[in-house]
């Protein structure tokens, strides 16, 4: 990976971060006015990327959807990693029927088809949620639903400490397993906890792309990556206005870039 | 219960692990007050299980401890763990084979000290003052500079240091150094085992020196046990060990010692009788 590479996709994330910020000064409308005497216009200087059905200026609403995708992704990401943390330190540490019980949960969890999950999760809210009710529901269900994997690696670290010798020498000096737990545990734990919410950042921003696409996610007027791709689902559309697929770019764009980051980070540690 | 005559540490023990096997069977062994015992075997002989057991440390679900074990008279096997745990560090400290292994890599060299000391002491402004001396008897510095390292920015010699000052914090009567030089450089290996002495000597402290090296142990030791598949198979002082091995493990473990490298041009070439 070239130096250029890795410096693209670190600007690329400062300018997500800033636009994430912010939103309200940089998007030109808010992303709820309507232009009635313009649907479905052109790019043009007053719309960068021109209109949608409704006549909302499509620029300002990837503006405040870029807010809502990436700003809310690293908040599913800390609360399933927090949740990963919780269980995986838990199950690592409990006798072994407690230890099995979780660790069944776990692989439960992860073969459980995640889309299907959601789907049910989420059309079981009623259809009158607010649209803000609506993007806490998307990432909380995300954050909930995503502890799993991330928990046996937790589980895993724990238990690999339990067996190690600093454990063993802090028990020797009379260290309470109380204290050694609370104390000595989580510094040996962050290093994973923070590596597993990195990586979960991607994973909720295309979950709650995917979510949305199919009308479950962030709903109307609010928007988001996932919620502007639904204007891509006709073909011709596409052929017709081009300049629609510009969501699809800045997501693929996006995660390309953490992608990038985390590797290079990954490959310095 | 603490006289002179009292051994520091007396035990019988012999432990078995669910699975039937047997790890230690009946190993006796005695510690006089300010004496330095040397345990060696080789791997798997059930040096580090015996060290785990004297500690109550062995995973119960696992193994089986049966025998006695009195430290300063007070039997500890069948101490509850409330009360071990009061044991541990105070009365009977351990020092482990890798320092780079046993210290905490994200915690700093100051918050070891300060976990040690809180180990037995609710007083938390006290632990500088409590480590400064003995800090400075394993030569090792006393500053914030010092401090604010992590285990990964001090030399291996200063990490295992710091695992004696860290270990003795709190004055116990009996340390037991599992294969304490192991890991280490012939250099530091001769500092560590010369600290050990100088404790030995200063503070009046006992010694269970666990080691599969002969030569070591039987340069620090007063006595020297010899461990084999879990069974002492010969106890007495090195000079006599060395001179008349009675067990056949002992004398292969002797005739295994390398030669000195000067042996060959010291001592003249004599014939080798057929």
């Amino acid at each position: 990976m070239t130096k250029l590479t890795r410096r693209l996709a670190a600007a690329w994330l400062l300018v997500a971060l800033l636009v994430v910020v912010g939103a309200g000064q940089l998007a030109p409308h808010s992303y709820d006015r309507i232009f009635s005497e313009s649907p479905d216009a052109q790019p043009s200087k007053d719309h960068l990327l021109g209109t949608d059905a409704v006549s909302r200026d499509r620029f300002s609403r990837l503006i405040h959807g870029t807010r809502i995708s990436l700003g809310f992704a690293p908040l599913g990401a800390f609360l399933a990693t927090l949740v990963a943390g919780c269980i995986g330190a838990l199950s690592g540490l409990s006798k072994p029927w407690v230890d099995r019980t979780l660790m069944f949960s776990c692989e439960l969890f992860i073969s459980l088809p995640w889309m299907f999950l959601l789907i049910s999760a989420r059309s079981l809210m009623p259809l009158n949620t607010t649209p803000v009710a609506s993007v806490a529901i998307t990432f909380l269900l995300l954050g909930l639903l995503g502890w799993a994997g991330p928990a046996r690696i937790v589980r895993a670290r724990t238990r690999e400490w339990l067996n190690s010798d600093q454990y063993l020498f802090a028990r020797s000096l009379g260290i309470s397993r109380r204290r050694a737990f609370l104390i000595h545990l989580p510094p040996v734990l962050k290093p994973v906890l923070l590596a597993q919410f990195w990586i979960a950042i991607p994973v909720f921003i295309l979950g709650e792309a995917n979510l949305s696409l199919v009308g479950l996610g962030v709903s109307d007027p609010l928007p988001s990556w996932g919620a502007l791709l639904r204007d891509m689902n006709r073909p011709e559309a596409l052929l017709e206005t081009p300049w629609i697929i510009t969501p699809l770019l800045v997501l693929v764009a996006t995660l390309i870039a953490v992608q990038t980051v985390l590797r290079t980070t990954r490959s310095q540690t | 219960m603490n006289s002179a005559k009292t051994p520091v540490l007396d035990t019988c023990l012999s432990v078995s692990y669910h699975n039937g096997k047997q790890v230690l069977s009946d190993v006796r062994l005695s510690i006089g007050h300010g004496e330095i015992l040397g345990l060696v075997g080789e791997s798997g002989s059930g040096k580090s299980t015996l060290a785990l057991a004297l500690f109550n440390l062995l995973d119960r679900s696992r193994a089986r401890v049966t025998g006695q074990i009195q430290l300063n008279g007070r039997d500890l096997l069948n101490l509850p763990e409330k009360q071990m745990r009061r044991v541990r560090g105070s009365e009977i400290a351990l020092v482990l084979q890798s320092a780079g292994t046993a210290l905490n890599p994200v915690l700093r060299v100051g918050a070891h000290l300060k976990e040690a000391w809180l180990a037995h002491s609710n007083d938390a402004s006290k632990w500088k003052q409590a480590a400064a001396s003995l800090l400075e008897r394993v030569c090792l510095p006393c500053d914030e500079e010092f401090f604010r390292r992590y285990p990964s920015q001090i030399s291996v010699g200063q990490a295992q240091r710091l695992l004696i000052a860290m270990a003795l914090l709190h004055r116990p009567s009996l340390l037991v150094a599992d294969e304490p030089t192991s890991a280490l450089d012939a250099i530091t290996h001769a500092e560590i085992l010369a600290l050990i002495r100088e404790l030995n000597r200063d503070l009046g402290l006992s010694v269970l020196l666990i080691s599969h090296d002969l030569l070591s142990a039987a340069s620090l030791c007063s006595r020297l046990a010899i461990l084999r598949e879990g069974q002492i198979v010969e106890s007495g002082a090195p000079h006599r060990i060395f001179a008349a091995p009675e067990h056949p493990y002992t004398q292969r473990l002797i005739a295994a010692l390398p030669p000195h490298p000067l042996a060959a041009t010291l001592t003249p070439e004599v014939p080798i009788a057929a």
